[in-house]
């Protein structure tokens, strides 16, 4: 791929892809994080981590699956390579690293079912990027999935979402914001750097 | 003795600022004016009953929700009727009248009201309306010529015509003058087309102090800067001004960005701001696939102004610079620090006395029996996937090949069968050759382009003379209805007989399919792509033989 390929890559995961806004896959497992900012920039670095690892197997995975022609069992491979991931950072992290699993063991469990890691590879997987690619569209759609997690976080905190009805106060004016968010991110689709 | 009082003659001092909502708000519709009357002399006076209907909707869904939510009346500081008047501006004189009422209801209701009304927003609410409409296709893109007054009631038969956007989109320069440009005698949305009478407005509200010239100068500073350093076609400044002249850059620039509520209230966090907006302007016009960037990236920029606001804000007095910054490294370091490697406990495999791997026994067993359940299913599942594949193979098979049959027809109907090639190209996914009556006939080239969502995988026959036989699209994600018109047949078969290097318009042109557009210039570069393949292909054919491995 070319240079301009690549950048329209970058932007395309980070922003007219992005995980949480656009194609809306790692959203439901942790409300925590779309409304602290710790927490959200937590879960989202460890979002990305897992993505980046996930994308990585996933196509050295996919390499034997097609030369053996088992290709129908890619989403099942698939689907448990992803939460096997996740248990072996988590098992990585307490074993060898306890101060960061303290920190972080919480947010990699709530990631073990995370749509994003298996959308990311499937998507890899469907359009044929090689490791290269799928290691920058997962990180970049890792890393733009991050940044929508610590703004609704911070929108959260500065704008006041006190002053909405009654009714609307907690998840709908958060939902609210999120699609206003998207409909911002509507303007990058389809875009190509040429 | 009396003592006689000193009367002064000097009266207090008074200033004379805008100092009320109503009074900000009315100094901003009166700095539309001029804009609005230019409209109505190019466009008719359809402009102006589209005003009208935008502010009146928008006047009545903020008064109806007040009163339904049993919330105080704010009709009195004007906002709403700004709002429906900056709508209204951004529409293009051929907009339905129900389209300024829809947007109206999406900036008044949901982007303003839901949050708790004016001054709790954090999108601007006009903009917000506008850019719903945009992703109404057809909507945005029909203009009229200037001078060809619409009718005001009925539906509206415009000539069609570019604007000066749509050219710049397409890296072209517009053919209007800089006059034409400046006053305003091109197609465009009703507000955007006079510069001269934006310009105008803006110095109205800089001198009444209404807005700071802070935003206004970064953004367009920033715009000017970009296009001048980085032209596509034309002299840097013929590029420049065309750009700086037209689209809605300098309503946006000055009448959007600008609002208060949504835009950093720190001097510093303004300038990043006016800086980003145009730089995601410049990106969206030269990138992009909508013929506009300065709504898009006014609304990009609206969702950052918290983080702007904090980082903008003023150092104390007595706190040395970066004092902030260096706070929060140091507890980085300190939390990175504390992370430190760890030697686990571990349990040597071969102890004295012991079963070598005895005492990883337990562990195994209680890991088997935790994950019984998943292994169980998991095989289950493997064996059923296995089952069914295994007896549905031959069907697949037979469906496979009659596809592939199907498919060799629309692509190269003079070929009957198709074999793979060893060659590669970085650009294609694959390359296949056809052969018909024991001659080679072309090549059928994969190629997989962005397209609007996602990518679109396609096949193209390409014969020996450098011709397309045919297109086909394997995969795409379009949206139904719109994009996927782009891939229909009869769309597909007009590219039969080509050759050289197709163009979207000009000389060897394919027509895009209107509403359609990014998905129509994505199969057009595909098909350039397998031309491109074949062509090298040919080249560099020489010195391979039949039989050769």
């Amino acid at each position: 791929m070319s240079d301009t390929q690549l950048t329209t890559l970058i932007l395309t995961a980070l922003l007219s892809e992005n995980v949480v806004l656009v194609t809306c896959l790692g959203i439901g497992t942790r409300p925590q994080a779309f409304l602290d900012t710790t927490d959200g920039r937590r879960t989202g670095l460890s979002l990305t981590l897992v993505m980046v690892l996930c994308g990585l197997l996933s196509r050295w995975l996919d390499f034997f699956l097609i030369r053996f022609q088992l290709t129908y069992l890619r989403l099942v491979l698939f689907s448990l390579l992803a939460p096997a991931v996740v248990w072996l950072l988590r098992r990585a992290t307490a074993a060898y690293l306890p101060e960061l699993s303290h920190r972080v063991d919480e947010h990699l469990a709530s990631l073990t079912v995370n749509a994003a890691a298996l959308g990311a590879m499937l998507i890899a997987s469907q359009r044929g990027y090689e490791v290269g690619q799928t290691v920058l569209y997962c990180l970049f759609g890792g890393l733009g999935a991050t940044l929508v997690m610590i703004s609704l976080a911070g929108l959260r905190e500065e704008v006041s979402f006190e002053s909405c009805p009654k009714s609307f106060r907690g998840p709908p004016i958060l939902l609210i914001t999120a699609g206003l968010m998207a409909l911002a991110l509507v303007g990058f689709y389809g875009i190509n750097i040429l | 003795m009396k003592r006689k009082l000193i009367e002064s003659r000097r009266r207090q001092p008074r200033l004379s600022v805008p100092t009320s909502t109503a009074a900000t708000m009315l100094d901003v519709m009166v700095a539309l004016v001029p804009a609005l009357v230019m409209a109505v002399y190019f466009f008719g006076l359809r402009v102006l009953t589209l005003t009208l209907v935008s502010m009146g909707f928008s006047v009545l869904f903020e008064y109806l929700y007040r009163r339904l939510t049993k919330q105080s009346n704010t009709l009195k500081d004007l906002s709403a009727c700004v709002t429906g008047m900056l709508l209204a501006m951004c529409l293009p004189p051929t907009a339905p009248y129900w389209a300024p009422v829809l947007g109206a209801f999406f900036s008044v209701v949901v982007a303003k009201q839901f949050y708790g009304g004016l001054g709790r927003n954090f999108m601007n609410p006009a903009l917000a309306g506008r850019m719903l409409l945009c992703t109404f296709p057809m909507l945005m893109t029909t203009w009229s010529e200037p001078f060809s007054w619409l009718p005001v009631f009925g539906s509206v038969d415009a000539v069609s015509c570019a604007t000066p956007m749509s050219y710049l989109s397409n890296g072209a320069l517009p053919p209007e003058t800089v006059a034409q440009l400046f006053l305003g005698q091109h197609a465009g949305s009703i507000g955007e087309v006079s510069s001269l009478m934006l310009l105008l407005g803006g110095a109205y509200l800089l001198l009444r102090r209404v807005i700071s010239p802070r935003i206004p100068l970064s953004y367009l500073g920033t715009v000017a800067l970009l296009t001048f350093l980085f032209p596509i076609e034309g002299g840097r400044l013929e590029w420049m001004t065309a750009n700086l002249l037209s689209g809605g850059l300098l309503l946006g620039a000055i009448f959007m960005a600008t609002d208060y509520v949504t835009s950093p209230t720190t001097l510093r966090g303004q300038v990043i701001y006016g800086i980003g907006c145009g730089v995601l302007t410049v990106l969206l016009r030269y990138f992009g696939s909508y013929p506009e960037g300065v709504g898009w990236s006014i609304l990009t920029m609206n969702c950052c102004v918290w983080l702007l606001d904090r980082a903008g804000r003023p150092r104390r007095f007595g706190v040395p610079p970066f004092d902030g910054t260096k706070r929060r490294l140091h507890v980085l370091a300190e939390n990175l620090s504390q992370i430190r490697l760890v030697k686990p406990k571990s349990t040597r495999f071969f102890e004295r006395g012991k079963v070598p791997g005895e005492a990883y026994l337990d562990q195994v067993i209680t890991f088997g029996r935790q994950t019984a359940a998943l292994g169980g299913v998991v095989i289950g599942t493997v064996l059923i996937i296995l089952v069914v594949h295994r007896g549905t193979e031959l069907t697949t098979y037979q469906r496979t090949q009659q596809q592939n049959r199907a498919l060799l027809q629309q692509v190269m109907p003079q070929a009957s069968y198709l074999t793979e090639t060893p060659y590669q190209s970085p650009n294609a996914v694959s390359i296949s050759a056809g052969y018909g009556d024991e001659a080679l006939v072309g090549y059928v080239v994969e190629i997989q382009v962005p397209g609007f969502v996602g990518s679109i995988t396609m096949k193209v026959g390409v014969n020996t003379d450098g011709r397309v036989t045919g297109v086909a699209v394997i995969s795409a994600s379009e949206t139904l209805g719109m994009g996927t018109q782009a891939l229909e047949e009869d769309y597909l078969s007009s590219f039969v007989g080509r050759t050289g290097t197709i163009r979207s318009s000009g000389a060897n042109a394919v027509d895009t399919v209107s509403g359609a557009t990014v998905s129509s210039k994505a199969i057009i570069s595909g098909v350039n792509q397998a031309l491109e393949v074949v062509a090298m292909l040919e080249i560099e054919e020489g010195g391979y033989e039949e039989g050769e491995v």
